[in-house]
């Protein structure tokens, strides 16, 4: 099957004020292909370009090179009056439910705007409707649609950015960290919102996350993104049993076990030192300032992503 | 081993425009010198509050309507404003999540590391900062003599966390607060401060009260936890008792609402329905009876009281209760099917 959505070579990069003509290298040659009715997980910490990658594709920002690929079609250059049409096969939902919403809008005005916005309906019935049904389907119902965000906890909010990004009935959702703002009881509602709703409707879904054991549980397959740069991609399973790049390893090590550790136990840190500043990459590897196995090769020579197994790609001199 | 620190009916409410904010309702706990404990809940249980009200931190809408907070065997909660300076900082320390806002950003990190040296000891000048340099280096900050005249913009997230440890434990606290310490922070570098915590606090002899969401964090941190939820203790454990044997519905749906790194992939997550009460109007009974499968009328009506699971071990739910029903009882048909 032909991909939804098809990124290639995507690069970012944003220009930093002051002396100098210094960049911020948010992303750096990123790319990847979403089947119909699948998730691509991406993984990283804060300043990876996870969330670069997001608003890129969205076309919120203007990607410097590279090609986004809608159904087969390059949005990467069109204008706004030939990309708006477009817009409704790609929706988005974001991390903080209390800042994206309008707090002066009543929900059902919130979950209609998509559709006045892209004159889905003629008639105000015909949107009442359609906004009923949403809530419904996310699990909120017609008590809710005369209510201010305020009324609502978290995971509600939550719920109603959902039923925003899925009226226009999307092909594609882009999930920029949906959960981590959320409460640990409250996460796995939400979660399992998602799944469900991909299960009855075959939507694609960009699941972005610095939570490993959440990403791998809600996608297919992950990419696992250092410094503007996807490192390792394979199935979701393997990332957990076959994890080959050597900062894939240290970031599972690095999660919490959630089980009291054996007496006498002492575990070390499984990756030591920061993230180095996007503004000045290290050369050659990125992660080369932090790997335990790095060579000269590391530090001269950027390594590309490359098929080591059937559907596992790693970027790594080591293999 | 002797209390250090004896909370007794503690009650802390927010007096706000649309009412008020019943934040912590009755605790009470207690914690030896030494010990690491661990307590966990959701925003809005009461956590936070709970240890702010001891050390007289609350906003002004705040006030403790009730209880003692006995530190040394001296009430902490009637205490007057300057005794309570000589403690805080020196005998009693806070560790906040937000390492970007809680440090001065106009002032030099050594000179905020030093200023409880200044303010509690009669030390030196020379003195204070050869201790501080000692301390930033103990927290493995590389280069702490020259880091010593750097601000905090020029630090890493990960780096100013553990500056914020070093001013903790500079004079040597017998009470350590972390609220939250890793929680803004990557999960790599969670690693290293949490290893940094384990490190210190073997070293050290000080007492930690480890404030988290995630139970995954207390896990490797604690000896003991206290589950918090709606302003109440709903359960105290050991760590082991808690993870193997949680003996609280609302426990066994945080446990079960975490996946697990190896989770199966076409399992749907069990999370616990509903949200957390509003602490305006809390349920008069038990404040988790809107969100569990196991709700019973009382359940409804009143305030479950303390149940002794072991020595070690209290539940606040009505399932335990001696004239609840047996069948369908996951406490009482786990005790049968172990007898």
């Amino acid at each position: 099957m032909s991909p939804v959505l098809e990124v290639r070579d995507l690069v970012k990069r944003f220009p930093v004020r002051g002396p100098g003509r210094k960049v911020v290298h948010a992303v750096e040659g990123v790319s990847f292909s979403m089947p119909q009715g699948e998730t691509l997980g991406l993984v990283g910490e804060s300043g990876c370009g996870k969330s670069t990658v997001a608003r890129s594709v969205m076309r919120i920002y203007e990607p410097t090179s590279g090609s986004i690929l809608l159904d087969g079609e390059d949005i990467t250059r069109m204008g706004e009056r030939e990309l708006k049409p477009r817009r409704k096969k790609i929706q988005m939902i974001f991390q903080d439910p209390y800042a994206s919403l309008n707090a002066r809008m009543k929900v059902r005005d919130i979950v209609a705007e998509p559709l006045l916005a892209h004159r889905v309906f003629e008639s105000q019935a015909g949107i009442t409707e359609a906004v009923r049904a949403m809530l419904e389907h996310v699990g909120l119902g017609r008590q809710h649609m005369n209510r201010y965000p305020h009324e609502f906890s978290g995971g509600q909010r939550q719920r109603i950015g959902i039923a925003r990004a899925l009226i226009l009935n999307p092909k594609v959702l882009i999930c920029d960290e949906p959960i981590s703002a959320l409460d640990v009881s409250i996460q796995a509602q939400v979660v399992n919102l998602l799944k469900s709703i991909q299960r009855e409707n075959g939507i694609s879904y960009l699941f972005i996350a610095h939570d490993l054991a959440m990403v791998r549980y809600m996608s297919h397959s992950v990419g696992v993104m250092y410094l503007g740069r996807i490192v390792e991609k394979c199935e979701s399973a393997e990332i957990y049993w076959r994890p080959l790049h050597p900062y894939t390893k240290g970031l599972l090590d690095s999660i919490p076990s959630p089980k009291p550790p054996r007496p006498g136990f002492e575990k070390g840190a499984s990756i030591e030192g920061d993230i180095p500043s996007p503004i000045s990459p290290p050369p050659g590897c990125a992660f080369h300032t932090r790997c335990r196995y790095v060579k000269a090769e590391c530090r001269e020579t950027i390594p590309v992503l490359k098929m080591v197994e059937a559907g596992h790609e790693v970027a790594c001199h080591l293999f | 081993m002797a209390g250090l620190l004896e909370v007794k009916n503690l009650t802390t409410s927010f007096f706000t425009q649309n009412g008020e904010v019943k934040a912590v309702r009755d605790i009470s706990f207690s914690l030896d010198q030494g010990e690491v404990l661990g307590i966990v809940g959701e925003s809005g249980s009461g956590k936070s509050v709970t240890f702010l009200s001891i050390l007289g931190l609350l906003a002004d809408s705040g006030r403790v309507k009730g209880g003692q907070a006995l530190f040394n065997g001296k009430d902490l909660i009637g205490a007057g404003k300057s005794e309570l300076r000589k403690i805080r900082g020196n005998d009693i320390s806070m560790i906040f999540q937000d390492p970007m806002s809680s440090l001065n950003p106009l002032k030099l990190i050594g000179a905020q590391v030093a200023e409880s040296l200044e303010i509690h000891t009669n030390l030196g000048r020379a003195e204070i900062r050869r201790k501080a340099i000692m301390m930033l280096e103990r927290v493995r900050i590389p280069e702490a003599a020259k880091r010593y005249n750097s601000y905090p913009h020029e630090f890493s997230g990960g780096m100013r966390q553990r500056v914020m440890i070093a001013m903790s434990l500079i004079c040597n606290p017998s009470l350590v607060i972390a609220d939250e310490p890793t929680t803004a922070l990557d999960v790599t570098i969670q690693d290293q401060i949490l290893k940094l915590l384990r490190e210190l606090r073997r070293d050290m002899q000080s007492a930690i009260v480890f404030i988290s969401h995630d139970l995954s964090v207390i896990a490797g941190m604690c000896q003991r936890v206290i589950v918090m939820y709606g302003g109440m203790i709903m359960e105290e454990a050991s760590i082991e008792e808690l993870f193997e044997t949680p003996a609280h519905p609302y426990t066994m749906g945080l446990l079960r609402s975490i996946p697990v790194i190896d989770q199966d992939k076409d399992s749907m997550l069990e999370p616990i329905p509903g949200s957390p009460p509003d602490m305006l109007a809390p349920p008069a009974g038990c404040p988790f009876v809107v969100r569990c499968v196991h709700a019973r009328s009382i359940c409804r009506e009143s305030v479950p009281p303390y149940n002794t699971v072991s020595e070690t071990h209290r539940s606040r739910c009505w399932l335990w209760s001696s004239d609840a029903p047996v069948s369908g009882n996951i406490f009482k048909e786990r005790g049968v099917a172990r007898a």
